[in-house]
């Protein structure tokens, strides 16, 4: 035995993991050109951990495609789309399987966010233009839906503005001393729903009387809620300050919500009260410009206590008008107001980002910035404290962007953790600080990176367990049995990450994690 | 794959199959009702410091053998008991020491009042590439004959048993060597003369309380009502897999498989004594019609095979449904059956153009193409149709049944020893067991392993 009289033996200190990167003879010693189905501990390898079934459902027929972990006042649940179409409501493994909150047979992926314990449901497709490259928006006239979080189906966010008959308006009981400013007002009608939204004004015409001052006002006809929409919860009544020279657009005056002018039911129809006009002092009039049904997106997020959409192909509303050749709206952003998510304004609540031809894929705040991604493409805006439409713009990168589930997730929240984002590019898993660091995350790997097929990306979607410095990444066809899988416990950089592949028998199509580090595989079964 | 799991029973059993009291038809046309059998099975110990029964054969009169293992008292000894109906134990001695890890063979032949048990083992744990040596243990002669009632194999934790095997023959040691270690029902008589000795049984049990497959293509196809044999499990019990012998697992060549059909995401219950749990399709049309009408039935059923069909057979050679019609009821039935279909999109198939189509009592029908392929034996969906021929005057219609349905499965192909299985098991949500049992546990308790966990340097060295 010649060969291996002289042998040195290679001890292997820290084993560094998969190696697939230039001729497998160049992967470093401590590198192994295969690593499947193995998780790290300290410096040494393990097989990875098994899997047990998550819904103990003696007859299983769910067939999931996305899932997300949904943090309610009560603990973590799990929303979770199937193959058809519905969105099911999971609030623990031995709960039986309840009935869809929300079902669109032509919703192939959803976007989410759960905002003051209600979860804001997007509801999205892929579709493949003329050079056969395929790109994800919001479902053509589908909406923005919220759901409450207790079983009960998920509805249209917003909310349509009070229809019917005329509002009416008159003296009520004679006062002794004067109780109202004179002159012409105008009253209209808000409804509340019971996720805080107020509605547009309404109904179609407003209530117009002369105050004399020396009345109580008493408003009738008082617009009720449809009795299907059990989402109306309460009504208001707004007011203009007196008009002095009133030109007959209703809409075109200053409305404020009358004190006192809040009815706590659905159907009483008079109200009768009094108010100066130095009360009016809440601002109503923005209401008026809001959506009554927000475009469907592609990815949903918040940033400075606003949520943020973007992937919108549009609806008949918002498609009216465009130029000619744009026959969606993929590169404008939505931005609701500061702590009403459902209040977006058609006017100014938008970010239109570049138009070249990609469409928005994710959005992202990290450190007091909002950033857009499309697939090539990073975009910044600053917030200036005045409406959206108006925010500082950015170019941020040219060359690098994000897949539209491409940003992870950290644990239970959104992406941003130990100041950094871990981002999914075509040239790599990238380190975001503010600036992409180089080279990417991936390095080691890179040959296994670049035959990922771009035009699945969408396909992808990463979580961060930041307490077990662990990464998970699902992977497109011909990966799809496959996660990758890496562990930064020895250092967050290229050099550090330690890379496997995790294989199964089924298809990982979605991942999630739920009470801080618990990895959930979402999987539509053979076939897909 | 070799199946375990506490709690459930594998049952072959004889049951009345004439007369009034005649039990489901079923396939065997050429069992030998006479007090010569043989019949082999394979066990693998995992924990030998549990002991227990194996499996028991029964006679109609309180006698039986029982063979099993005691466990940590005798240090794992393999035993056997043989009861004749007055007296509890008429023979017993040991058998064999239990060797953990590797797979032991049992063979039992009867002729008459001679027994004899075969036992052998596997030479060493995964041994690919010799025959188990198998050594006549013990030649009993009881002195008293006892008939086959029914034969009942344990399912325990702490071992897998794999590949049962029964002839209508009495097998010496020799035949049982060239005979217990492939799946298949070939008759491999090398030096022997006297004939074919075709397993009227032969199935490798990889699938957890199902009847998986059978023996002998030459009786397979002809329903018959003969003598009713049934592989079931009484409870309702998780199985787990392990590996097959591996000498089987290499060389042996399936060929013709049966498989029991099933509701969607239903594991067939405890239907032992009872025909009432058969899986059935029904109709009534109310009262019988003044035209000829044709009525679905009121359910469809699905393929349930959870492992042994490979994804790519050798050849695939054929497809039968098989049922069996009746009229359940009082009033006139139907006048034919056929079968009605859904195919992979839920589209409707029915074709009356042609009988083959049609059930007879004891036939089974064609599928229309392309249900008969292997790529849609998974996704279509089998049931069928029911047609009244005009009846009057008019009154209430018995009900038409369609039951002991089961799919004809014709195929050459070795194992694929990976289940295959339903849609409904491996689709859903799945949790990372974190520092649990190092197996991919899914739907419905289907374990499976932790596919190849592998490294490989590429580096060789100084």
């Amino acid at each position: 035995m010649p060969g291996t009289r002289d042998h040195k033996p290679v001890v292997i200190e820290d084993f560094g993991g998969w190696w697939n990167r230039g001729d497998p003879e160049s992967a470093p010693s401590d590198h192994f050109i295969v690593a499947d189905n193995i998780q790290f501990f300290h410096s040494g390898f393990e097989t990875r951990d098994g899997l047990t079934n998550y819904i103990q459902d003696l007859l299983p027929s769910l067939k999931i495609v996305r899932a997300y972990n949904f943090v309610t006042q009560t603990g973590d649940t799990i929303l979770a789309l199937d193959a058809t179409g519905n969105i099911y409501h999971f609030v623990g493994p031995t709960v039986p399987i309840p009935a869809p909150v929300l079902t669109i047979p032509t919703m192939e992926d959803f976007g989410f966010i759960g905002f003051n314990g209600r979860a804001y449901i997007t509801p999205f497709k892929t579709y493949t233009n003329l050079q056969g490259e395929k790109y994800s928006l919001g479902i053509q006239n589908e909406y923005l839906y919220v759901y409450k979080g207790d079983q009960t189906p998920a509805r249209k966010a917003a909310g349509k503005p009070p229809t019917g008959p005329a509002l009416g308006v008159q003296n009520g009981p004679a006062t002794s001393i004067p109780v109202t400013d004179i002159g012409l007002h105008l009253i209209a009608v808000v409804y509340e729903t019971d996720t805080g939204y107020m509605t547009a004004l309404g109904p179609e015409v407003f209530g117009e009387w002369t105050y004399d001052g020396l009345h109580e006002i008493t408003v009738y006809n008082i617009t009720v809620p449809p009795v299907a929409d059990t989402s109306i919860i309460r009504r208001h009544l707004v007011s203009t300050k007196a008009i002095t020279s009133y030109n007959g657009d209703q809409a075109g005056y200053q409305f404020f919500f009358i004190p006192g002018g809040t009815i706590n039911d659905r159907t009483t129809a008079t109200w009768t009260g009094h108010y100066y006009d130095s009360e009016l002092i809440s601002d109503a009039s923005h209401l008026i410009d809001n959506f009554s049904e927000i475009p469907s997106a592609v990815s949903l997020n918040s940033f400075h206590s606003r949520l943020v959409m973007v992937g919108e192909y549009g609806t008949t509303e918002t498609l009216t008008g465009l130029p000619p050749g744009i026959t969606d709206n993929r590169s404008v952003a939505r931005v609701s107001f500061p702590g009403e998510p459902e209040a977006i304004s058609k006017i100014d609540g938008l970010i239109v980002a570049p138009l070249d031809g990609q469409a928005l894929t994710n959005a992202q705040e990290f450190r007091d910035i909002l950033y857009l991604f499309k697939q090539t493409r990073t975009f910044g805006y600053s917030d200036n404290n005045d409406e959206p439409v108006t925010w500082q713009e950015e170019v941020l990168d040219q060359g690098i962007g994000c897949a539209v589930h491409g940003i992870a997730s950290v644990l239970d929240s959104g992406g941003v953790n130990t100041d950094f984002l871990i981002i999914v590019d075509w040239s790599g898993l990238m380190l975001f600080n503010g600036t992409f660091a180089q080279p990417a995350m991936s390095w080691k790997i890179e040959d296994f990176w670049k035959t990922i097929d771009r035009n699945y990306y969408h396909q992808i979607q990463i979580v961060n367990d930041s307490l077990n410095k662990k990464i998970w990444i699902t992977l497109p066809e011909p990966y799809r049995k496959m996660l990758l899988h890496a562990d930064y416990s020895n250092g967050m950089n290229a050099k550090d990450i330690r890379w496997s592949r995790w294989v199964f028998d089924i298809k990982p199509f979605t991942i999630t994690l739920i009470e801080n580090d618990k990895l959930i595989i979402g999987t539509p079964g053979p076939g897909f | 794959m070799a199946v375990r799991g506490d709690g459930g029973r594998i049952v072959f059993y004889l049951t009345n199959t004439h007369g009034a009291d005649a039990n489901p038809p079923i396939i065997f046309s050429d069992f030998h009702d006479d007090s010569h059998f043989s019949f082999s099975i394979w066990v693998k110990v995992l924990d030998k410091t549990v002991g227990d029964v194996l499996f028991v054969l029964e006679g109609p009169q309180g006698s039986k053998l029982l063979i099993g293992h005691d466990g940590a008292a005798g240090n794992g000894q393999w035993y056997y008991h043989l009861r004749k109906e007055e007296v509890a134990i008429y023979a017993a001695a040991l058998l064999t020491p239990v060797v953990e890890g590797i797979y032991t063979v049992f063979c039992i032949s009867k002729i008459g009042p001679v027994l004899s048990i075969v036992v052998g083992n596997e030479p060493f744990p995964g041994a690919t590439e010799t025959h188990v040596n198998l050594v006549e243990t013990v030649n009993v002669t009881p002195g008293f004959e006892f008939d086959f009632d029914h034969l009942a194999f344990v399912a325990r934790d702490q071992w897998a048993i794999c590949n049962f095997k029964y002839w209508n023959y009495s097998m010496n040691w020799t035949e049982f060597k060239e005979q217990v270690h492939y799946f298949d029902w070939e008759p491999r008589q090398v030096g022997i003369p006297g004939g074919d000795k075709y397993p009227i049984w032969s199935s490798p049990l990889r699938v957890p309380g199902d009847l998986s497959n059978t023996a002998h293509p030459g009786t397979s196809p002809t329903w018959s009502h003969a003598h009713a044999y049934f592989i079931i499990t009484p409870t309702h019990v998780p199985m787990k897999f392990e590996e097959d012998p591996a000498f089987m697992a290499k060389y042996s060549f399936c060929e013709t498989w049966l498989y029991e059909l099933s509701i969607k995401g239903t594991i067939q219950q405890e239907r032992e004594g009872s025909i009432q749990n058969y899986v059935k399709i029904q109709a009534n049309p109310g009262t019988t019609p003044t035209i000829q009408t044709d009525v679905i039935g009121d359910k469809y059923y699905e393929f349930q095979d959870r492992g042994s069909v490979p994804l790519v057979p050798v050849e695939f050679t054929g497809l039968t449904f098989y049922g069996y019609p009746s009229n359940d009821g009082t009033g006139p039935g139907q006048a034919s059956t056929w079968g009605a279909y859904k195919d992979e999109n839920g589209v409707d198939i029915l074709d009356t153009s042609n009988t083959v189509f049609q059930f007879e009592p004891d036939t089974g029908v064609n599928i229309p193409a392309p249900g008969a392929s292997p790529a849609m034996l998974y996704l279509w969906k089998y049931g069928a149709m029911f047609r009244w021929a005009p009846h009057t005057p008019q009154v209430p219609a018995g009900t038409g049944t369609l039951q002991y349905l089961f799919l004809y499965v014709r195929y050459r192909g070795y194992p694929s020893a990976l289940p295959t299985l339903p849609v409904e098991d491996l689709a859903g949500l799945f949790a990372v067991n974190k520092g649990g049992k190092s197996v991919d546990r899914y739907n419905r308790g289907v374990e499976l392993k932790i596919p190849d966990p592998t490294i490989r340097t590429a580096y060789i060295g100084e």
